[in-house]
């Protein structure tokens, strides 16, 4: 099977300035995996690993300079591939470390760029479904006003009735309780769940080929989590969607996603089928490891991940790992392992799989 | 913030007894009596510019000085020249009228464009005109108002420029604060996400949508503010020259004649002043009442 993925994203940088806005930190360094059509990938990892910025990155909404910095997003739509970080190189983001008005300037001159590349397909080819629903509506407009709008926007039913009417059928296909109240509905007059749906209906309304999202499930008790990820399983495979799903829950990728990446620190420290990362096999990174413990036992044995150092250019989990053996505990302390193919697909950011 | 929840009175027809009890009685009588006043002065400002008034708002009748209302055909009396009030009442809303609502247009536009680029542009142009809008609110509004006089002729115009500018950091303030607060949601992000374009994001769902309650609020303020400055300076004597007529300075021509017992010549336009006051600021306070929404 040798089809065009329909993403392929190749070392992907992504910086910020610190607080100080003197320094610059790495939120994401050298992200690469691809994803075929009609699939599913799922994202896990810790909190403030970089899952957010990744799908924020897909969509081009870097809002603060640096920003994306290096890399190519390649998507493919019908038999064409356009790279959406295309001519970014043409502002080059000189000194980076001291915010100048040099960078601030060519910052701007690339997000111009960005938003020219990335407007042909925000919504219309990838929607996305922020952390927090509830936030992600314009409060002061209807559910229903909103989806229209969409609907409007990205397809090619142009009249009135026709929109509310496909409007109404995404706000019932989605599993509101009562679309035709609902649609008039503010945002806030939603509980939690309902909120959700119908942010995946908004995200749904302008029939995209790629849907995020992004920890669609955070702050919903558990069989709602279930109702709504089976709502997302469905949907997809309905509409021969791709979906890329964060998620903390190990299961829910598992169900859902045929590849999965785990992310820390803002790298891919391990990526495969999902049947190769989460099955209990050996190889695995210690930390996948650990977060499938955690997962497993509820009681979770890890050191204090809070501990990190990046910047001494050892392995980022060093401090937390707990199987570096000596026969590598000295380059683990010294230098950040590659993603090293151990199986077809199967990489892992860990000097145990080198050979040293 | 206000407890009444508005359910969408925009898609369900509604009695307007079921809009009162929405809105609440008090805030219905408001906004009846300011739209009401506001009404007519457009009628009157409308009147005054085809010439309908009853009498020549410039004629004197030296036999008719200083009467009370109703006499003669005149319903509100004359002046000390025998000049009829009424018509002079109409004749000097245009005084006031058209430039308020040029110092309105100016702190709205500006307070707009100030808050809005706080968002979309880079924070060189942000800083540059928050601090215009710091110089701006360092300089006391009298002073500035009296050195345009001095350096101009005393002339309505810029009077209500200066008035439109002083009033644009507060304008910008409030919108620059609700902005931020819009930031901390995703929403805005969510819309560009959705292929939104960006005029769109700014007019329909930052302001239309979400700043109207403060603009609204606003420009009634700013006119109600612009009125007052309009009347004090001509009744001081520097805004609107006699022998045109403005409110300001019919009560200041009137009150010489106070004491003698002639009340009617100032108090009428005085009132005037009031109600019309009144009606601005009233508007502006229940439109920020009965438009804000929970959320
Ligand atoms: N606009 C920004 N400016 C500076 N730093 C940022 C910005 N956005 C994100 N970061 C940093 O990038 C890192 C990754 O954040 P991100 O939101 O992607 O985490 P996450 O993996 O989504 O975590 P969570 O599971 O809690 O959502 C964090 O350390 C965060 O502080
Ligand atoms: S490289 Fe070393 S420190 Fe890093 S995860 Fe592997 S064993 Fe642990
Ligand atoms: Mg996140």
């Amino acid at each position: 099977m040798n089809e065009v993925p329909l993403l392929k994203v190749s070392n992907l940088s992504v910086n910020f300035y610190n607080s100080e806005n003197i320094d610059v930190v790495s939120a994401l360094s050298d992200i690469s995996f691809s994803l075929a059509q009609k699939q599913c990938l799922g994202i896990i990892g810790e909190s403030g690993s970089g899952k957010s910025v990744t799908l924020l990155s897909l969509l081009g909404l870097m809002n603060t300079a640096p920003g994306i910095t290096s890399g190519t997003i390649e998507f493919s739509r019908d038999d064409t591939t356009i790279n959406l970080l295309e001519n970014l190189d043409n502002y080059p983001l000189h000194d980076i470390g001291s915010i100048s008005s040099i960078v601030q300037r060519q910052f701007n001159r690339r997000k111009e760029q960005l938003n020219k590349n990335f407007q042909a397909i925000r919504g219309k080819q990838i929607s996305i479904i922020f952390q927090n629903p509830k936030l992600a509506f314009n409060p002061y407009y209807s559910i229903g006003h909103q989806i229209c709008e969409m609907i409007q926007l990205h397809t090619d039913i142009n009249s009135e009735e026709k929109v509310k009417a496909k409007a109404l059928s995404w706000l019932e296909r989605v599993g509101m309780d009562d679309p035709e109240a609902r649609f008039y509905n503010n945002p806030y007059g939603l509980s939690g769940g309902l909120c959700q749906r119908a942010m995946i209906a908004m995200a749904l309304a302008s029939e995209p080929s790629l849907l995020i999202a992004d920890e669609p499930t955070t702050g919903l008790d558990t069989i709602l989590q279930r109702n709504i990820l089976n709502l997302l399983h469905d949907l997809q495979q309905e509409l021969s969607l791709s979906m890329i799903i964060v998620s903390h829950d190990l299961k829910v990728i598992q169900t859902l996603c045929k590849d999965v990446l785990v992310y820390h620190s803002g790298m891919i420290i391990e990526k495969g089928t999902t049947k190769q990362v989460l099955a209990s096999s050996e190889n695995k990174h210690p930390y996948t490891r650990q977060l499938i413990q955690c997962e497993l036992n509820s009681v979770c044995l890890a050191g204090d991940i809070l501990i990190q150092n990046v910047d001494n250019g050892g392995c980022p989990y060093y401090y937390s790992c707990d199987e570096i053996t000596s026969r590598i505990s000295k380059t683990c302390a010294q230098s950040n392992p590659s993603l090293h193919n151990i199986d077809d697909d199967h990489a892992i950011r860990c000097w145990k799989y080198h050979d040293i | 913030m206000s407890k009444i929840n508005i359910p969408r009175w925009n898609h369900k027809f509604m009695s307007l007894i079921e809009n009162v009890k929405i809105i609440g009685i008090r805030n219905s009588i408001y906004l009846s009596y300011s739209s009401i006043i506001i009404l007519v002065l457009i009628f009157g400002y409308f009147v005054s510019y085809f010439e309908y008034l009853p009498f020549d708002p410039e004629d004197l009748d030296l036999d008719y000085i200083l009467s009370p209302p109703l006499t003669d055909g005149h319903i509100l009396g004359t002046d000390y020249l025998g000049r009829d009030t009424f018509s002079r009442l109409i004749l000097g809303i245009e005084a006031y009228l058209v430039p308020s609502i040029v110092a309105v247009i100016i702190a709205i536009f500006w307070g707009i464009i100030t808050a809005v680029a706080s968002i979309f542009t880079h924070k060189r142009v942000t800083r540059t005109l928050s601090m215009i809008n710091d110089s701006i609110l360092a300089m006391p509004k009298l002073v500035l108002l009296f050195l345009v006089i001095a350096i101009f002729d005393p002339n309505i115009f810029y009077i209500m420029i200066v008035i439109g500018i002083s009033n644009i950091p507060s304008v910008a303030q409030l919108l620059t604060a609700k902005i931020d607060l819009l930031k901390e949601r995703s929403f805005i992000d969510s819309a560009i996400a959705s292929g939104i374009s960006y005029h769109s994001i700014i007019l329909k769902h930052i302001l239309w949508s979400n700043c109207r309650v403060i603009l609204f609020s606003q420009s009634a303020f700013i006119m109600g503010e612009a009125i007052l400055m309009e009347a004090s300076l001509s009744y001081l004597g520097f805004g609107v020259q006699e022998p045109t007529p403005s409110w300001g300075n019919m009560v200041q021509s009137g009150s010489n004649y106070l004491l003698q017992g002639d009340l009617w010549s100032s108090t009428i336009p005085a009132l005037a002043i009031m109600l019309v006051l009144s009606a601005f600021y009233l508007l502006s306070y229940t439109v920020s009442r009965v438009l804000e929404r929970r959320h």
